[in-house]
């Protein structure tokens, strides 16, 4: 039997980029902001709004206070990579299609025990919702997939699907490995970088912060200025949409950080959350009469 | 022309928790479509997998009716039947029933989840069909998975099952599959000597979620068996959709069953990583029990200070001072240990706080149980802490001990009564804070547990706790009469009194489910209810519309017939002792005296004409009858069975 060759992060990152571009998908750049989720991304934001046909792939650090686990985790990180492939309309074998970039990965549905779990993603900062799966990979899972029906609060028609994948998770079933430390980055002629040395440590300090380094206090301060600046951005009589709605961003990462600090109670927690929500359908809003676009409020 | 029809709707995953629904719902309404279109047949069958719904109807014809009106012209009635057969289809899907549906596409088609291919034919021949914006094809698609959707033409529908299966690599029978899994699974775990406990729905969903079902076993690390067992159950069960796999004596293995979508080339792999994960995500419960251990659940009493219940209810710790009070006043009523109640009220908002059930919310109650055990506390009082939150269901378990009972009752009232205070009462299509099923928890704790707690002076403290010194009468009504309703329904929908009964009990100044409950049944266990229904009638027509007889009294003087003198005299020790009897229970007593009541009452009425000439004794015997009516009202709403 032909071994089959095992890749190295870099070259998965490649391998998916390359498949998508394939079919038909522009890669952009990430964005340069601290988020949550490839979804917040300027591109997957605003272009799901709009009716007009798009597709786009991007690379997107994500970062998510909460799972800070010291680096003594083998599976969760507080920084990972994910790959968002988001397309409008889309198309009839996007299963198939996502399937292919599997196997592109030599991941074979045929022995691989692949299910795709009814999980309907959702997030309340930004109104986003949508129906779908995570997909996993021998009950490890390594993808979302997702039709977004609501993004700001405003109804998505046409849908938005978006395949997002978890770069490490689906590099630790290629690979073979237990542990996201352990994995390998590149790979040059006898040399493997591991994942470890570009993260490990970055992880250790960040969870550190996170958990409990954080000034409360001062956090709390930077979010309501970015709410605020945020705000001010939107309201203006020719309103600067981008500017505003990467404050709002900031505000949500700063949120976050409070979250992982266990600075709400489940109800206060809410108040929050409509704050911010608000703030995102009014910058939606703002963007669909600027640029014509019929919405409808859900 | 008895030919067999088949529609297949292939889609993406469907949500394993709702199929059965959907299926039986589309089944359903097949039946029923046929019904109207006089269309006979021998059988309709339903086939359901994750990815299709398909429906069969067997040797489909029309009723004699239609047959003869169209003379028995073979060609007529083929088209006929195919033009009658798509309105059936199309409207039978129109009326599915689903929870959630979805666009997926840029029209404005809306379904429960993407589909991606139709199949639809009459025998062999495929009918054209454009439901949902989809033309129907006359092949199905086969497991997405191992066959790579691959087209399989149907030549002829009586052949789909079997061809599916064997080119399709899919059991389309949730029958056939659902023994499979089980079969599978009964001999792997023979070999372990282990034994499967596994819940109806769940099995149904884990069958739902596969087309190809391969079963294996695998096991996590043995140190992770001293997690406690909701926990283990939770990351093996609900996260991962394994099975737990127990002993011969009930308790949790450390292996497991995966049920696989595919074939057994890889089976070693499909293995270790559903173990890794497993074990990955028991390792992280690690992590957060260690991160709680470092401190004692009391200790996150303070900080509830700072986590805000509802913005018009203060804080948790508020609450929890308002549960601490209602608690001790119900522990004497109760003749419970006022200490222990005390330590369980101030426990039982804590674990709130702790970092599992921040991960895992639906552990709220039992993680307080489990840390408030290892850290010694009495074992009635950690299990409050868990108890509390039953009944979970309208007709779930109770809490077992008293002190749960007592913490239960508690949190439940202050969070009813709060939420009418803040202006969030529920309404007949709307109760987000579940104020209902609080409600009825607490009736069915007072009532089950038979403890004699009258629930309006507890209103009336949870009142206070809120408003101090505000007097808010129109407020205790609201909600005494929100309880009152909710013991009516219970009553009637559990024990199956009638509404006459139960009406009488509950009006009374103290309401005390249990006695109420009683009072009801004792009643419902009176044999003459038909001889007082109608002298009551009786008494009732004749009374009626009699004027002057309002504010005054009955003039024992004036009464010269025995029969009427002998009525009085016992009518006026059943007065004196009524309330005394009805609070003992003296039912017996009751009916005895009853009994009599009716029976002089209607030899009164075959004696002696009540319209007296003389208009005192006329206006002194109208006000006896109504005495009798008055004091009967007592025991039994009499406007209720009179009506």
């Amino acid at each position: 039997m032909k071994k089959e060759k095992i890749f190295c992060l870099q070259k998965i990152i490649q391998i998916i980029e390359h498949f998508w571009e394939k079919n038909g998908c522009t890669i952009v750049p990430s964005l340069d902001i601290p988020i949550g989720a490839g979804t917040f991304h300027k591109e997957t934001f605003f272009n799901s709004i709009s009716s007009k046909k798009f597709s786009r792939i991007y690379l997107q650090a994500c970062r998510r206070p909460s799972d800070s686990r010291n680096g003594k985790s083998n599976s969760r990180l507080q920084h990972y990579y994910q790959i968002q492939v988001v397309i409008n309309p889309p198309p009839k074998d996007i299963q198939k299609k996502y399937i292919n970039s599997l196997k592109a990965l030599n991941i074979n549905p045929k022995i691989q025990d692949i299910k795709f779990i009814e999980d309907n993603w959702e997030n309340k900062t930004i109104g986003a919702s949508g129906v779908g799966w995570e997909v996993r990979v021998n009950g490890m899972e390594v993808t979302q997939f997702t039709y977004f029906q609501k993004m700001a609060n405003l109804e998505c028609n046409p849908s938005t699907v978006e395949i997002t994948y978890g770069l490490e998770r689906i590099a630790m079933h290629i690979q073979n490995k237990n542990n996201i430390y352990e994995l390998i980055w590149n790979e040059k002629l006898n040399e493997k970088i591991k994942y470890k040395e570009i993260f490990l440590y970055n992880e250790i300090e960040q969870s550190l912060y996170n958990l409990k380094k954080s000034n409360i206090k001062e956090i709390l301060n930077f979010f309501k200025k970015n709410i605020k600046e945020s705000k001010r951005l939107i309201l203006l009589k020719n309103p600067l949409i981008f500017p505003s709605y990467e404050h709002l961003l900031l505000s949500i990462h700063q949120f976050n950080l409070l979250e992982s600090r266990k600075h709400f109670s489940i109800i206060e927690r809410q108040n929050y959350i409509y704050k911010i929500r608000n703030l995102s359908k009014l910058i939606a809003i703002k963007y669909c009469i600027k640029n014509n676009i019929n919405y409808k409020k859900k | 022309m008895k030919k067999d029809f088949l529609i297949e709707i292939i889609t993406e995953e469907l949500p394993p928790k709702n199929i059965m629904t959907i299926i039986k719902s589309f089944y359903r309404n097949v039946i029923n479509e046929c019904e109207k279109k006089f269309i006979k047949y021998n059988k309709i069958i339903w086939y359901a997998t994750c990815r299709r719904l398909s429906i069969k109807i067997n040797k489909i014809k029309y009723k004699k009716i239609i047959i003869n009106k169209l003379k028995k012209n073979k060609k007529k009635i083929l088209v006929k039947i195919k033009e009658d057969i798509k309105t059936i289809i199309l409207n039978s899907i129109k009326k599915i029933n689903f929870k959630k549906v979805m666009h997926w596409n840029n029209t404005k088609i809306k379904f429960i989840r993407p589909i991606r291919n139709i199949l639809c034919m009459l025998k062999n021949k495929k009918i054209n069909l454009k439901i949902l914006n989809i033309k129907s094809k006359n092949y199905t698609l086969g497991n997405f998975f191992i066959k790579n959707n691959k087209k399989i033409y149907i030549k002829n529908v009586s052949n789909y099952k079997k061809k599916i299966k064997k080119e399709g690599k899919v059991i389309i029978d949730f029958l056939e599959r659902k023994k499979k899994i089980l079969k599978e699974i009964k001999k792997k775990i023979k070999k372990i000597n282990g034994k499967l406990i596994i819940k109806k729905k769940f099995l149904e969903e884990i069958n739902y979620m596969i087309e190809w079902p391969k079963i294996y076993i695998g096991k996590f690390k043995s140190k992770f068996l001293n997690i406690y067992k909701k926990l283990i159950k939770h990351v093996v069960e609900n996260t991962q959709k394994c099975l737990i796999i127990y002993s011969k004596s009930n308790n949790i293995t450390k292996h497991f069953v995966i049920i696989s979508n595919i074939s057994k080339k890889n089976s070693y792999r499909i293995i270790l990583d559903n173990e890794n994960i497993i074990n990955e995500k028991l390792q992280d419960i690690i992590f957060f029990l260690k991160l709680d251990y470092k401190k004692k659940l009391i200790e996150n009493l303070n900080k509830l200070k700072k986590h805000i219940f509802h913005k018009k209810l203060g804080t948790f710790f508020e609450k929890t001072i308002r549960i601490k009070k209602i608690s001790s006043w119900i522990s004497k009523k109760i003749k419970i240990n006022k200490k222990d109640v005390i330590r369980a009220s101030l426990l039982s908002q804590c674990d709130l706080l702790t970092n599992m059930v921040f991960e895992f919310p639906e552990m709220q109650g039992y993680i307080g149980m489990k840390y408030a055990i290892r850290e010694k506390e009495k074992k009635k009082i950690a299990y409050s802490i868990k108890e509390q939150y039953y009944p979970l269901f309208y007709n779930s378990k109770i809490p077992k001990n008293k002190i749960s009972c007592t913490i239960s009752i508690s949190e439940k009232i202050d969070t009813i009564v709060g939420l009418f205070i803040s202006g969030e009462k529920p309404n007949s299509k709307n109760d987000p804070f579940y104020i209902r099923k609080k409600s009825i928890g607490i009736i069915r704790i007072l009532l089950e547990k038979k403890l004699k707690i009258d629930l309006i002076k507890l209103i009336k403290i949870s009142i206070y706790l809120y408003l101090k010194n505000k007097i808010e009468k129109t407020l205790k009504n609201k909600i005494i009469k929100y309880f009152k309703k909710r013991i009516l329904s219970l009553l009637i929908k559990k024990y199956n009194f009638k509404k006459c009964f139960i009406m009488s009990s509950i009006n009374t100044y103290k309401i005390i489910p249990i006695i109420i409950y009683r009072n009801t049944l004792q009643i419902s266990n009176y044999k003459n209810i038909e001889i007082l229904k109608n002298t009551c009638k009786r008494i009732k027509n004749i009374t009626k519309n009699k004027k002057n007889v309002k504010n005054k009294k009955i003039k024992e003087k004036i009464i010269n017939n025995n029969i009427e003198k002998k009525l009085y005299f016992i009518l006026k020790i059943f007065k004196k002792n009524i309330i005394k009897m009805i609070k003992k229970l003296k039912y017996k007593n009751i009916f005895y005296y009853i009994n009599i009541i009716c029976k002089i009452t209607n030899v009164l009425f075959k004696k002696i004409f009540i319209n007296d000439k003389n208009k005192q004794i006329r206006i002194n015997r109208i006000l006896i009858l109504k005495e009798i009516n008055k004091q009967f009202n007592k025991i039994i709403k009499l406007k209720y069975i009179l009506n």
